[in-house]
């Protein structure tokens, strides 16, 4: 053998479509505005705070009859009606606009990712129970999820959630300890009758302990969530936690929950179809011939494998959920003042749009750029991944 | 484990049936074989014959519904596998039993560095931590013969070849030291030349490590240098079962007859037409109630279409599933002492060369 012989360092798949995306010029154009946008929302903030003392919620004290300025030296975006820095208030909009955009993609990666690829692998009649729960929670108009669930538990109402989170826990607890060990027990049972008794009698007694082991499980899982309920435990975290609640934060948390519901749902289906593909392929069945388990299999084998079409959609659910958090915001159903977002600041913004156009200009650009900037790079990474779908 | 008298696995009557819209496949139906420790079986077939099935069965391995063992015992080294849990069945997979397959392009997954997938099965099996468990990669890589194993192990499968990819799923299966490999047609997909190799390999590590091997092809020239002894399976059934030399001098069946008449002989005439057994493999979903190879049978006979035929013990190893089973041997007996066996073919060249 020669020994000059060099072993090529191979480009892996992401390498490839790496250097793909850079060749897209509205993609890299895109990246370039986003990173930027980013870091200035994140530091933006505090620069301006140190350097003019202006902060998103700050009311200068003297009263003008107008408080609105239009843009200038002091105020590079102008001022909102109530006299509040426009910079300042959109860097402040941007921070909630994006992490409202961020944590609704993770949690539809999170969940839809695994939800899809589970019922995609196991298929059969569990693959048809869980895509038909989809089917139905997408059959209901988001919009009005979203609605009923800030009005019932948006305000003062949160504490109610909270107050119950203990018994959530504890009913969640004791459903994960409580399930398994009553299903071993009814095998352990069925197992023990199985020859002494015929055939008929059998089966009565198989669905008269099913019916038993249900409620009993329905029983006990009620039993230790009222029990814990009324603990001392139960009540110092919800007194605790209610003197605390800040109402505008809890409805941003409950934007971030109501749209996190949502955006889940398409992602399970792009993952479902994506692992029914894959579920025959022979690299599946040599996997589990060595004797890895289902979980091994889903998410180790299956879910890479996945992974381009689900990045593509991930960056395509960023704007599309930023764009519904506006659109909530600005019917005046997301983030209220004194906190801020892109939507909410152009809703205030168009109410004096013949007068003010800055407070509707800036906040609108801002948020417009942003979009356009992730649809273009998500565009660019589904070409990157995929070289043939691009068509030019 | 003196008292499975080195038996390493034995099947016993295994019928795997496939419920079909269709109707019942019966891919597998009694199919019986007992496998020595260190010693090679060959199952031969066309395809649909129920090779494949039949190792997925012993493995646990076939798709719950469609699939269904409904009959006969699997036992290997003492346990019965069709009764036990399936966590157990894990712990057996890819550690005690492993398992090549036929394409080695798509049975490696894409996704995944060949460190990642070589390092999953040892830390699965063998409870190694990364570093061992790289190290067991690298060395495994190096007993199938991949040059550079250090740098290679971090290669994706696609940047291996055919026959480099095969020689990694021989190192995946070989990780644990499994006591039984199945290789389920290893060369199928490989070209004749790194066929060889491969083949040469499996024998190789084969003695090296005492391991049993269940060898799947419908390749009688592959069959004839590795194994011991033979089953012929045709339509989910056994049509002959017999050692090796034996089932090459002196079928006992009429179909293992027209399989080695089909081999290509290296001395064959120009211009004249090369031997193939007339007709297509039956419909397993709906079986005559005959011989299933009876419409393609050179001398069915009207009992052959009415009747299934008896499993009709020769001698103590050999068995042939025929009406006429020991007219055929008899016939085969008298054909091998003239020396003119041409229905030998080329395999038994090739088997004498190996003797």
């Amino acid at each position: 053998m020669a020994e000059n012989v060099e072993i090529v360092k191979g480009a892996s798949l992401w390498s490839d479509a790496w250097k793909r995306l850079l060749k897209n010029k509205l993609a890299v154009f895109g990246m370039i505005v986003l990173a930027f946008m980013v870091v200035i929302v994140i530091v933006g903030p505090w620069l301006i705070r140190v350097t003019t003392g202006y902060t998103a919620d700050f009311i200068p004290a003297q009263g003008d009859l107008i408080k609105s300025f239009p843009p200038s030296r002091e105020h590079p975006f102008g001022t909102d009606e109530a006299g509040r820095d426009l910079l300042a208030r959109v860097l402040q909009g941007g921070r909630i606009s994006l992490t409202v955009g961020i944590i609704s993609t993770l949690v539809s990666l999170i969940v839809g990712v695994s939800y899809g690829a589970i019922a995609g692998y196991l298929g059969g009649r569990i693959d048809n129970v869980m895509m038909r729960l989809v089917d139905i929670i997408y059959a209901i108009p988001y919009i009005l999820i979203v609605i009923v669930l800030l009005q019932v538990f948006g305000g003062n109402n949160v504490l109610v959630l909270v107050g119950w989170l203990p018994q959530i826990l504890a009913g969640v607890a004791v459903t994960a300890v409580g399930i398994p060990v009553a299903v071993s027990i009814y095998r352990w049972a069925i197992e023990r009758m199985e020859f002494s008794l015929g055939e008929i009698a059998f089966n009565l007694i198989k669905a008269f302990l099913g019916v038993a082991l249900a409620a009993a499980l329905i029983g006990a899982v009620w039993g230790t969530a009222s029990l814990v309920a009324s603990t001392a435990a139960g009540s110092w975290l919800s007194g605790k936690y209610s003197a605390n609640v800040n109402q505008g934060l809890s409805q941003i948390f409950l934007l971030f929950f109501a749209l996190g519901l949502v955006s889940w749902l398409t992602m399970a289906r792009v993952v479902r179809g994506q692992i029914l593909s894959l579920k025959n392929q022979e690299f599946v069945l040599a996997a589990k011939a060595t004797g890895v388990s289902t979980f091994g299999i889903i998410f180790r084998h299956l879910v890479p494998n996945a992974l381009g079409p689900v990045i593509v959609y991930a960056t395509l659910t960023v704007p599309s959920v930023m764009l519904t958090e506006a659109f909530l915001s600005f019917l005046g159903l997301g983030v209220q003042a004194p906190y801020a977002s892109w939507g909410s600041l152009a809703a205030d913004g168009i109410k004096n749009i013949a007068i003010f156009p800055w407070q509707l200009i800036f906040p609108g650009v801002t948020m417009a750029l942003t979009l356009f900037s992730l649809n273009f790079l998500g565009d660019g990474i589904r070409d990157a991944l995929d070289p043939q779908t691009r068509k030019f | 484990m003196s008292e499975h008298n080195g038996t390493i696995l034995s099947v016993n009557d295994l019928r795997t049936y496939f419920q079909t819209e269709d109707g019942v496949v019966k891919a597998v139906d009694g199919i019986s074989f007992e496998l020595k420790k260190g010693e090679t079986l060959g199952i031969v077939g066309e395809s649909g014959s129920g090779k494949s099935v039949t190792n997925l069965s012993v493995m646990r391995l076939i798709p719950e519904p469609p699939g269904k063992i409904v009959a006969g015992d699997v036992i290997f080294d003492g346990i019965d596998i069709r009764s036990l849990p399936i966590d157990d069945v894990r712990k057996i997979r890819g550690k005690r039993i492993a398992m090549i397959f036929q394409d080695p392009m798509t049975s490696l997954n894409p996704f995944l560095k060949i460190s990642t997938q070589l390092m999953e099965v040892t830390q699965l099996h063998l409870g190694h931590n990364k570093k061992q468990a790289r190290e067991h990669a690298i060395k495994m890589l190096k007993t199938v013969g991949i040059p550079e194993a250090h740098e290679r192990v971090d290669n994706y499968p696609h940047e291996f070849s055919g026959g480099m990819r095969q020689r990694v799923m021989i190192a995946m299966a070989l990780s644990c030291d499994p006591e039984l490999l199945i290789a389920d047609e290893p060369t199928t997909a490989l070209d004749v030349t790194i066929q060889a190799q491969i083949l040469e390999l499996i024998k190789d590590l084969k003695t090296r490590m005492g391991t049993s091997v269940i060898l799947i092809t419908h390749d009688l020239g592959v069959v004839a240098g590795m194994t011991e002894k033979i089953i012929v399976m045709y339509a989910g059934k056994v049509f002959e079962q017999a050692p090796t030399t034996e089932l090459f001098a002196t079928p006992a069946n009429p179909y293992t007859k027209g399989l080695l008449r089909s081999v290509p002989d290296p001395a064959h005439e120009e211009g004249t037409e090369l031997y193939q057994i007339p007709g297509l493999p039956p419909d397993v979903a709906h079986l005559p109630p005959g011989c299933p190879f009876a419409e393609r049978c050179y001398r069915a006979e009207d009992i052959c279409r009415r009747e299934f035929p008896p499993f009709v013990q020769i001698n103590s190893d050999h068995r042939s599933l025929c009406h006429f089973a020991d007219e055929v041997y008899a016939e085969s007996v008298a054909e091998n002492a003239k020396g003119n066996g041409r229905s030998r073919g080329d395999a038994q060249i090739k088997l004498e060369h190996e003797n």
